[in-house]
This record gives C-alpha cells, structure tokens and sequence, in this order.
C-alpha cells in the first residue's frame, strides 16, 4: 500500500529502541573524556571503535528526526506543494549533515 | 495551515446575564456558550444563577432547569439522563464529559459549559457530528460472518477468554468526548478517524467471530487513519465511560505490524 504508516512506524520504533543503548554510550563516554586531558581525549576519539559508533549514532539519529520532522508536517502543513517542499528541505538538510558528519569522522579517521 | 486566530465573527462575547430571584446562599453561575446560526452575530457567553437548593445535582439538571424556567432558546442535545445514550457530550469546567453524569459539586466556582471543541456547531451546545459518523460507517462496524453455521441459526460460541477481549471496548458509546478531546483529531479531522472511532474498529478486530480481521487492517494501514495517533492520551483522560481509547488504538498499531497477509 503506498499510503502505508506500517513501515515508517516500525522505523520509528526500531530507531528509538537502537537510539537508548547508543545515547547512554555517549553520555558515559562525555563524563569520561571531561575528566580527561586534551592529548587522552584525541587518543580516545580517534579509535576506529569510537569512530563507527558516532557513524553509527549520527546515521540512526538523523534518520530518526526526520522520521519525527515528517510526522510534525504531515500533522500541520495541509497544503501538498508546501508539504513537499518542506519534505524535501528537511531530507537536504538531512543528507548535508550526514555528509558533514562522515567527512569529519574521515578526516579525524585519517589525522 | 493551523489557524492560529480566531476569525472576528467568531470571537466570544460577554453575553446576558440572568440573575436567580432566589435568597438562598447557595446560588451557583453557570456560564454557557451560546450562538446561532439564524442571526450574524458573534457567539457569546451566557450567565444563569442556578438556586442549587432547587436543582438536581448533575450539571444537565442544571442545564435543564434553565431551559425550562428561565431561557426556553438554550439548545442541547439530551436523552437517556444516566450516561447510557451519550447525547449530552460537551466541554464542563474545561474538559469534554456527559452533563448527565457530571456533577455540580465537583466544579469549583462558576460552571463553564462550552460545546464540543473543534466540531462545527449547529446551534449552543448542539455540535455537528456527521463527519464522525460517516468514519464509523468507514470501519465497517459490524461482525462480518460468511461461515455457514451463521445462516444455520447454529450459535457462534466464543470462549470466556474470547469474550472478555471486548470488555473495556463494547462499552464505548460514542460520545464523540474522546474525538473532540483530540489535538490529533482537531487537525486532521478529515483524514485521522480520531480515537472514538478507533475504539470502535479495535473492538471489531478483537471479536474472535469475525472473519475480516486481515481486510480491516489492510484497510487501517494509512499514514493518517491511525497514525496520526501521538499517544498524547487526552482521549483517555476525558472518556467519561473510563474506557481506554489510546490503549486500543496502540493495539491496532501492533495488530497491524504483525499483520503479514
């Protein structure tokens, strides 16, 4: 069914569920690198480890808030040209913060 | 758009205000949002003093007792009297309930009698509720058999287990307050069927009888229908029967997950 909520419901729920391990994770990890030095903290951050979950978490995080963001238009913006056009920006802004995001974990890869 | 402001013709007034003749200490205000539809002016907001010393003890003895004695033009949709019908639905002291089972001690200060939000009003507290009723008919409610045992005049047994299923569902009887109470269902009245209708077709989805139960899912399975649901509960919270609309709503969500064919 095209219209189906099915999908993007289950999305959302699977997002959310793998979100909590993953915003524990760093909240640990950010009491633990502020009690540590400037040359500890860029050891710690550039582990390979370190690096896949912060793809990890960026990619599962955006993706949920655009699911999120979706939901807020379809529940307010009633006009369809707007409704797309908001779509498509939100998806933009999206896929430029994810590519912002995977340059920085390359380049912090590869320092 | 969302509407932000109200139109100006649409703006409330202060209305008339009808005094009791009555000495007694315990007169009570009721202020009634009144309009109609035969004249052009905005609607307003109706003040009675009610003797309570001579009044029933529910907000719609109240609401009679000022039709019959003192403002014969207050327009009200009434029946059963004891929470059965759900004909008396509308806003009291801020939330959506039946007048007949509400009672006038449990609202401090004036009484604010308001109609159902966000449904068109046809007349004071009359709301217009053919939208709500046509998503009804939508659902499909009733038991759908093709079984021959049905044309046999042979019973259709459920077990205990199968018939306690639609306790907290069989219940509703659709005042529409839960709908009403809705933000969800403000919005997007037109497309979301809104938790009272919900209610409904998750009581058909859970009858062990009913052999459409796959077609009524495919049917639910819609980016608005359902899911415009944000478990924001306030259709819980008002349901003046108790019942639990954002809890069957959850289930249908569930249902429809897990329903493969």
């Amino acid at each position: 069914m095209s219209n189906s909520g099915r999908k993007k419901w289950i999305a959302q729920k699977y997002s959310s569920i793998a979100l909590i391990p993953l915003i524990a994770y760093f909240l640990l990890k950010i009491l633990q690198l502020s009690s540590m030095n400037y040359e500890q903290i860029i050891t710690e951050t550039g582990t390979i480890w370190f690096l896949v979950l912060v793809l990890i978490f960026t990619i599962i995080g955006l993706f949920h808030m655009r699911l999120g963001l979706h939901e807020i238009i379809e529940d307010y913006v009633q006009n369809e040209i707007m409704k797309n056009i908001s779509f498509t920006g939100i998806n933009i802004f999206f896929i430029a913060i994810l590519g912002l995001v995977s340059v920085s974990v390359l380049l912090i890869f590869l320092n | 758009m969302v509407q932000f402001n109200l139109p100006d013709n649409s703006k409330l007034v202060e209305g008339d205000h009808y005094k009791s003749d009555s000495e007694s200490a315990s007169v009570k205000s009721f202020r009634i949002y009144r309009w109609s539809p035969d004249d052009e002016k905005n609607p307003r907001v109706d003040t009675y003093e009610v003797d309570m010393d001579n009044c029933g003890p529910m907000v719609l003895d109240a609401v009679m007792k000022i039709k019959n004695e003192v403002d014969p033009t207050l327009t009200f949709r009434r029946s059963c009297r004891e929470g059965i019908c759900g004909s008396c639905a509308m806003n009291i002291d801020g939330t959506n309930t039946l007048a007949c089972t509400k009672p006038i001690k449990d609202v401090k200060g004036d009484v604010a009698i308001y109609p159902l939000p966000h449904m068109p009003v046809i007349k004071d507290l009359v709301t217009n509720l053919k939208n709500l009723y046509k998503q009804l008919e939508s659902i499909k409610p009733w038991l759908h058999i093709t079984k021959k045992q049905d044309n046999d005049g042979i019973e259709n047994i459920q077990t205990k287990a199968e018939r306690a299923k639609l306790d907290g569902l069989y219940e509703c009887i659709l005042c529409a307050c839960c709908s009403a109470a809705c933000p969800s269902y403000w919005w997007n009245s037109d497309k979301y069927l809104g938790p009272a209708v919900l209610l409904q077709s998750y009581r058909w989805l859970q009858d062990s009888r009913d052999e459409a139960r796959s077609e009524r899912l495919k049917e639910l399975d819609d980016t608005f229908k359902v899911y415009r649901c944000h478990t924001i509960m306030n259709c819980t919270q008002t349901c003046p029967k108790g019942l639990n609309p954002a809890k069957a709503i959850a289930g249908i969500k569930t249902m429809i997950a897990e329903n493969r064919s």
